[in-house]
């Protein structure tokens, strides 16, 4: 199945929301065909993963308009759009002119939260709560740390792997009911 | 490379000293300040200390008293062009900073008393941050959980859309692969020039300068971060959790590892635990593109310090300048071991740190008191 995770962020960005979508990317990419579509300069890269960058160095409306062209040049059976107002608004219109499988994660409350102060972005986000096969609202809590000072701890690890495979099943199950 | 503008000698350095404080002192005391007796840094190496790659001039550092209630104070005052650019962009740099959505309340700067020109000189006073311990003092695992808290401070802030691109345009320097690249070919070629028969040298510069190059994507990579170029523990003191950050010329926006770079290449010579733990830290939770950046970084600053210790060698005789060709010897081996991802033995360490012990003049020794 092709994937097109749309993303405002992606590393080198360090918030954890990127941190998520190259780690979603990571796990999903030997079952799906993933491309990632982000607004980023030079992008870590993901052997077997296709990564479709919008420069962030231009004007807003610029931006958005390059970013609405790309949706529109990538074919995919999904598009998993993380929110934030730069993917929510190209992926809105997008959706508007074609109809899309459309998973719509709200993995980043800040984006969230900013986004409610505005009347267009609130309205745009229960656009996209609408359209969307399914709203995921729970992501996998960032990677404890190592720190080379205090015990390894393994614990952590070992709930964070699991917290992501309960996520890949989860999501998994949906890409199967989106295809069916 | 920007500045040329250095003081020649100590013996010149002195009389310049000597000559100022004549001048300042009413100035002061016009203003409300006087100068305490000892003054440290004024002493020792300080002459010789200006930076390489970003604004330095002539100026004094003072630890002074404000008379209405004695509060004690650091003044910077100049009368040097670079110097006063210097001083109006540490201003710039620290208001801005404020106004960047990062983690400012990790950081926070001494209170600012009083920011003036007068009689051709422009001046900065500060609230003195006093500390229990010095840095190096703290325990190793408080020394490291500092210092990671402050480089991700930093890290928080990335330019790279058109709006933060335009605020800190204005305000910071920033550097990218290009400038890396660049001032490192500059370092590589001024000290060739000056040491032509250290055929060594020559080849492990021009072996960094290939490894350089060959990563410029990863440096490109890693820039438009925040980082402080000189973030080494004699520009920041510790009060309880909070970091005040005593220098604000010398955060720009560059690569994320140069002030990382900076500050574990320091702690070969004085807290190696501490880099290697550091070192740990990113290969246990970085990419390996990361530590890559950081790799390149360190083998940037490293060029960077032997450049700085070959341009004091005409500004510097007798044991300084004996101490200066040790320093050169001694970060060569540093460059030679990070260069092929290993550590300068604990034998190299020790045995320069006995010869510079044994060459630092009696007034550098002072200086060096508390410090780190």
């Amino acid at each position: 199945m092709k994937i097109l995770l749309a993303t405002p962020l992606y590393p080198p960005e360090i918030a954890p929301v990127a941190q998520y979508v190259k780690e979603l990317a990571r796990r999903l990419k030997d079952i799906h065909e993933i491309t990632i579509l982000a607004y980023a300069y030079i992008p870590e890269q993901i052997p077997g993963v296709h990564i479709v960058t919008i420069q962030k160095d231009a004007f807003l409306p610029l931006r958005i308009i390059k970013y609405l062209t790309s949706l529109f040049s990538l074919e995919a059976d999904i598009i998993y759009a993380l929110n934030g107002a730069s993917i929510e608004l190209p992926v809105g219109i997008f959706t508007y002119f074609r109809h899309t499988n459309l998973i719509y994660c709200i993995g980043d409350q800040n984006a969230l939260n900013h986004g409610k102060k505005s009347v267009l972005f609130r309205t745009i986000q229960r656009l996209l709560q609408k359209k969307a096969y399914a709203v995921i609202e729970t992501i996998p809590s960032d990677r404890p740390e190592i720190l080379p000072l205090e015990p390894r701890p393994d614990g952590a690890l070992a709930t964070w792997e699991q917290e992501w495979k309960k996520h890949i099943e989860e999501l998994n199950s949906i890409f199967t009911h989106v295809k069916h | 490379m920007s500045n040329t503008n250095t003081i020649d000698t100590q013996g010149t350095w002195e009389s310049f000293c000597a000559s100022e404080l004549l001048t300042i002192q009413p100035l002061l005391l016009e203003l409300g300040f006087t100068l305490e007796k000892n003054q440290p840094h004024t002493q020792g190496e300080r002459f010789l200390m200006h930076a390489v790659t970003s604004e330095s001039g002539k100026k004094l550092i003072l630890i002074g008293r404000r008379i209405s209630d004695n509060l004690r104070v650091i003044i910077k005052i100049t009368r040097d062009p670079h110097g006063i650019r210097e001083l109006v962009h540490e201003r710039t740099c620290r208001t801005v900073l404020t106004q960047i959505r990062f983690a400012y309340d990790v950081f926070f700067a001494p209170t600012e008393i009083l920011f003036t020109e007068k009689d051709g000189y422009t001046i900065s006073i500060h609230e003195f941050i006093s500390q229990e311990k010095t840095f190096l003092e703290r325990p190793l695992k408080e020394q490291f959980s500092l210092a990671i808290k402050a480089f991700k401070s930093q890290e928080g802030a990335h330019a790279t859309t058109h709006a933060h691109i335009r605020l800190v345009q204005k305000s910071f320097t920033s550097a990218h692969a290009d400038f890396y690249l660049n001032t490192f070919r500059n370092f590589c070629s001024s000290i060739q020039k000056a040491h032509p028969e250290n055929i060594r040298l020559s080849m492990l510069l021009t072996h960094a300068t290939e490894i350089l190059e060959n990563n410029r994507e990863i440096i490109e990579q890693y820039s438009g971060f925040l980082t402080h170029i000189d973030f080494v523990p004699h520009n920041f003191r510790i009060v309880g959790d909070t970091i005040y950050l005593l220098d604000h010329s010398s955060l720009r926006f560059g690569n994320k590892y140069e002030g990382w770079a900076r500050f574990l290449n320091f702690m070969v010579l004085y807290n190696k635990p501490l880099e290697e733990a550091l070192m740990a830290y990113v290969k246990e939770n970085r990419t390996p593109e990361e530590s890559l950046s950081l790799y390149l970084m360190r083998l940037y600053r490293l060029g960077e310090i032997i450049w700085y210790y070959t341009r004091t060698l005409t500004s510097s005789e007798g044991n300084l300048r004996e101490l200066n060709q040790k320093r050169i010897i001694f970060w060569t081996e540093v460059l030679t071991a990070t260069s092929k991802h290993e550590s300068v033995s604990e034998d190299i360490i020790s045995s320069y740190k006995t010869s510079r012990d044994a060459l630092r003049g009696a007034d550098e020794k002072k200086r060096q008191i508390g410090l780190h």
